[in-house]
């Protein structure tokens, strides 16, 4: 009997689902998105901040292909997201901020013209998604709730079981329970086919729960990008049962301290480089007590009104 | 080709009411009948004549409706990002948005005429003939789209430079406009609807591919696609209706080289200048009428009107030295002049004079001087002052006019028949100078078959025929002073070679076939036989002028009938007066003017000059012989 042997195939690396280097945009003369780098690895989720006017949309934008850089690059699932968009785009779905499908048209319609754009798509998942929702079939789409906008689109985005999801804050202005479905939506998504996502946001409670790095964008500038766990494990607020003196930021300067805040029970200092092997000697001798930060407590000292 | 297809049928599907909007305007017809006021239109006709005002208003609108919507709306509103952010490229949805706009364009507009064609389609002509105009119509609907899309883009924009835009549109029309108006009035309907067309098809294919560039480099951005937009078009259709302004130019501005063939030429009775005129090469069935100077080529194209239809659009003084001309103006026809010692030169200077007639009028001849101006208009003559712009005399004469001849400056003979409908035609002949029609020789002969009257070169003779033969008439008397018998030159209306005919001295010949062999007579001016020629074997023979005292030219006609060409086999030949002596210069060469009777017969140079079976504008130089001028090139 003859038998053949297959050698090992080298198979290629897949490129990262999204990638982007050294991109810069610019409305006028006015440069909104400086030199921007990131990389989204196959099936993590990403998560962008920034405050409004930081550049999110600009750059979510320029990797869509909306609109052209004005250097650098930005790649989707391994193709130029300028030249090569609407390839690209048979493999991601897309949820802008502002819903902008047409108005005069209701859901069964959107449906059935998402349908004849992609060869996988799934009619009874995405209606099954929109009974779920409570998103009418047959009301115009211009005559839906803004949450009801949200879910519909997150359901057409999701009807073909993209690899790749783009979020651009799709729950800005939504209340609790339509934010909390989108999540839901989300995080069985992700559980089921641990689909790629990058989502722009300013809902950090939601977005904590699904994300796996960070990026923060301020003044057109990504100065975070790290997973979110090693952020959560570098800021501490430093409280202490005595009464902190500026004197102390010298003791604490191993944990890289942002400053001491008076706040009305006293005073903290929120380090950025926490190590609890240094931490340690310091909060027995000078009574001081660790507490972790939430994604948004973090958020606020990096890019709030008192942040350096 | 699916992405197409799924965005056609979504963009049709928010337009349904469009549709219904349309059948409903489409019905008004049927309520006209019903309004109250005199009904004197049959209800059929009436809504015949108001179906195409409400189907041109309704498709103009529902097409400025569709543009406005087709892109900018969606841009402006910032949901174009929808179809940006799936698998769709520029090209598709610009396709299929234009494409459902247009269907739903074209459905709408069937609409708005489909109520009343089902109802009264007996009554409608609707023929073979309606197909380019159709097609034009579906052209239109579909540039007028783009326009109206490329035009709410440049608007909704918003943008600093709309002005900018603004002003390519202005200039684009006016050089169309201007351009078409210029064709027009030049007589050049071919070429200006050759120009539209190309101008339409450009306009659409430029709008179509500049939405596609723009929506592709723009994308989402309203401003950006603007921008794109602007940039492409303008870059496309300004150079394009600069374009059409150069071929209008080089369309209305041929020289005499030019001429593919010529029609006819009539050289002034003095002077080196002549008319000629014929089709135009490479301008699309555009014909041409000039005045033309041999020696140095110098021409003026004259703008005459019906030079087609007109045997004699340009008529010369006397002395060679002024040309006239009738021009068409918004109804009403102008004489123009040119002094010909200027013509064709920097200081040349055609003067609209006050004559100015409401209908086209039936001949204008120029006194000797070219001072005056004699015009046949509807049932009256007319004698005018061209240079002081004052009538000098005016007569009613419906009669049909076979010759005119100025016995001074302002004094011009008229030479008429009338009586057409009665058994008894009447020839007059008069004069009309300042004060009333004069009786000096006023002449009235009674012919009562075959009626033809011809008159002398210096218009003291006539020549006479009826059912009773040939007769000279002495005008100033009345009286015949000569007949011609069958002996002399059988009459034979149907065949004018052989009808007697005047000689630039006066003179006149007829000719007659003896066994078999053609012969000419020569008559002295009061009808007294000179001499006789034998011509030899010849169907018939047509004489032409006299290039000096004693040579006569004239053309010999040998077969009896046409090639396939249309051309009859002839040979032209001089003929030595005084010796009889005959030599040929060449073969199926005619005479180049017409209307014997209207132009006084040529002698001297302006007798030289022939027209070959090709078309050709020969001269007869005295040593080289028939040398090509305008026309065709020697083969």
């Amino acid at each position: 009997m003859n038998t053949t042997t297959l050698a090992p195939a080298i198979l290629p690396a897949s490129p990262a689902p999204i990638e982007i280097r050294e991109l810069s945009f610019s409305y006028g003369v006015k440069e909104v998105l400086h030199r921007v780098s990131l990389v989204v690895e196959a099936g993590s989720v990403y998560a962008l901040l920034g405050r409004n006017g930081a550049g999110k949309s600009s750059l979510i934008r320029c990797l869509l292909g909306h609109q052209p850089a004005a250097s650098g690059r930005a790649r989707l699932l391994g193709m130029d997201s300028w030249s090569e968009r609407a390839r690209a785009l048979a493999r991601i779905g897309v949820v802008p901020e502002e819903p902008d499908a047409p108005p005069h048209l209701d859901c069964a319609a959107l449906e059935a013209f998402c349908a004849d754009l992609y060869p996988s798509w799934d009619s009874t998942a995405v209606r099954r998604r929109l009974a779920r929702f409570g998103v009418p079939l047959t009301t115009a789409f211009g005559e839906l709730s803004k949450g009801q906008k949200s879910q519909a689109l997150l359901a057409l985005a999701l009807g073909h079981s993209p690899e790749l999801l783009i979020l651009d804050d799709p729950t800005l202005g939504l209340d609790a329970v339509a934010r909390r479905a989108v999540f839901d939506e989300l995080i069985g998504e992700l559980g089921e086919r641990g689909t790629t996502v990058l989502f722009a946001s300013h809902d950090m409670e939601g977005i904590e729960r699904i994300a796996d790095r960070v990026g923060i964008l301020a003044a057109g500038r990504l100065f975070v990008d790290e997973p979110l766990e090693e952020l959560r494990q570098r800021f501490r607020r430093i409280n202490g049962s005595a009464t902190l003196e500026p004197s102390d930021l010298e003791v604490l300067a191993p944990l890289l301290p942002q400053g001491v805040r008076t706040l009305a029970w006293g005073r903290e200092i929120v380090v950025t480089q926490f190590d609890d092997r240094e931490f340690a000697p310091l909060a027995a001798r000078l009574d001081l007590a660790a507490r972790a930060m939430s994604l948004e407590e973090i958020f606020v000292v990096l890019v709030g009104e008192d942040a350096a | 080709m699916k992405t197409v297809a799924a965005l056609v049928r979504k963009e049709i599907a928010g337009r349904w009411a469009l549709l219904l909007a349309a059948f409903a305007l489409g019905c008004v017809p049927f309520l006209l009948p019903l309004l109250p006021g005199p009904q004197s239109t049959a209800p059929a006709e009436l809504r015949e004549a108001s179906l195409w005002t409400i189907a041109a208003i309704g498709s103009a609108l529902l097409a400025m409706l569709l543009g406005a919507d087709l892109m900018s709306r969606e841009l402006a509103e910032r949901r174009m990002g929808f179809y940006f952010s799936r698998p769709i490229s520029a090209g598709a949805l610009w396709t299929g948005k234009l494409v459902a706009a247009y269907l739903v364009l074209v459905a709408g507009t069937t609409l708005l005429i489909l109520p009343v064609l089902l109802v009264d389609w007996r009554h409608i002509a609707l023929g073979e003939e309606l197909r380019p105009i159709v097609a034009g119509v579906f052209a239109g609907l579909l540039l007028a789209l783009l326009a109206a899309s490329a035009i709410a883009v440049l608007v909704r924009a918003r943008s600093a430079w709309l002005a900018l835009d603004g002003l390519a549109i202005a200039l684009t029309i006016a050089i169309s406009v201007n351009t078409t108006r210029r064709l027009l009035a030049g007589g050049a309907l071919e070429s200006a609807t050759l120009g539209l067309v190309v101008l339409g098809a450009v306009a659409i294919c430029a709008l179509f591919a500049a939405h596609r560039a723009a929506l592709d480099l723009g994308r989402t951005d309203l401003r950006a696609v603007r921008r794109a937009l602007a940039l492409r078009l303008w870059a496309l259709l300004l150079p394009t209706a600069a374009g059409f302004a150069a071929f209008g130019l080089w369309v209305l501005s041929p020289s005499p080289q030019d001429l593919a063939a010529i029609w006819n030429a009539h050289p002034a009775p003095s002077g080196p200048w002549m008319e000629v005129d014929g089709p135009l090469r490479g301008r699309f069935g555009l014909a041409g009428s000039f005045l033309w100077q041999s020696e140095n080529d110098r021409y003026f194209r004259v703008h005459a009107a019906g030079q087609q239809s007109n045997p004699n659009p340009i008529v010369f003084s006397g002395n060679g030295k002024v040309a006239a001309w009738l021009e068409s103006e918004g109804g009403s026809f102008t004489v123009w002049t040119l002094d010909l010692t200027t013509a064709g030169t920097a200081e040349q200077a055609p003067v609209k004079t006050t004559a100015s007639y409401s209908a086209r009028p039936r001949a204008i001849a120029l006194s000797p001087s070219g001072r005056n101006l004699a015009a046949n208009v509807a049932d009256r003559w007319i004698l005018e002052d061209l240079g002081g712009g004052r009538i000098l005399a005016s007569a009613t004469a419906s009669e049909f006019v076979t010759g005119v001849r100025w016995q001074s400056d302002d004094r011009v003979r008229i030479f008429s028949l009338s009586g057409f409908d009665d058994p008894v035609v009447t020839a007059a002949i008069w004069d009309l100078a300042p004060g009333v029609r004069s009786a000096a020789a006023d002449v009235h002969v009674e012919l009562h078959s075959h009626p033809v009257l011809k008159a002398s070169p210096d218009g003291t003779h006539a020549l006479l025929h009826d059912a009773s033969g040939w007769s000279l008439l002495d005008v100033a008397t009345g009286a015949r002073v000569a007949t011609f018998s069958s002996r002399n030159g059988a009459p034979d209306p149907g065949i004018p070679s052989r009808q007697p005919a005047f000689l630039p001295d006066g003179g006149l010949i007829t000719s007659r076939e003896e066994n078999g062999q053609r012969h000419l007579a020569r008559f002295d001016a009061n009808g007294g036989l000179l001499r006789d020629y034998d011509l030899g074997a010849a169907r018939s023979v047509w004489a032409g002028g006299m290039t000096n005292a004693h040579t006569l030219l004239l053309s010999l006609v040998d077969s009896r009938s046409s090639d396939a060409e249309g051309v009859f086999s002839s040979r032209l030949v001089s003929l030595d007066l005084d010796s009889g002596e005959m030599r040929q210069l060449g073969r199926n060469t005619g005479f180049p003017w017409y209307g014997e009777s209207w132009t006084e017969a040529l002698q001297g140079d302006a007798a030289r000059w022939c027209i070959s079976a090709r078309g050709q504008l020969l001269y007869l130089d005295p040593t080289a012989g028939f040398v090509r001028r305008l026309g065709p090139p020697d083969s």
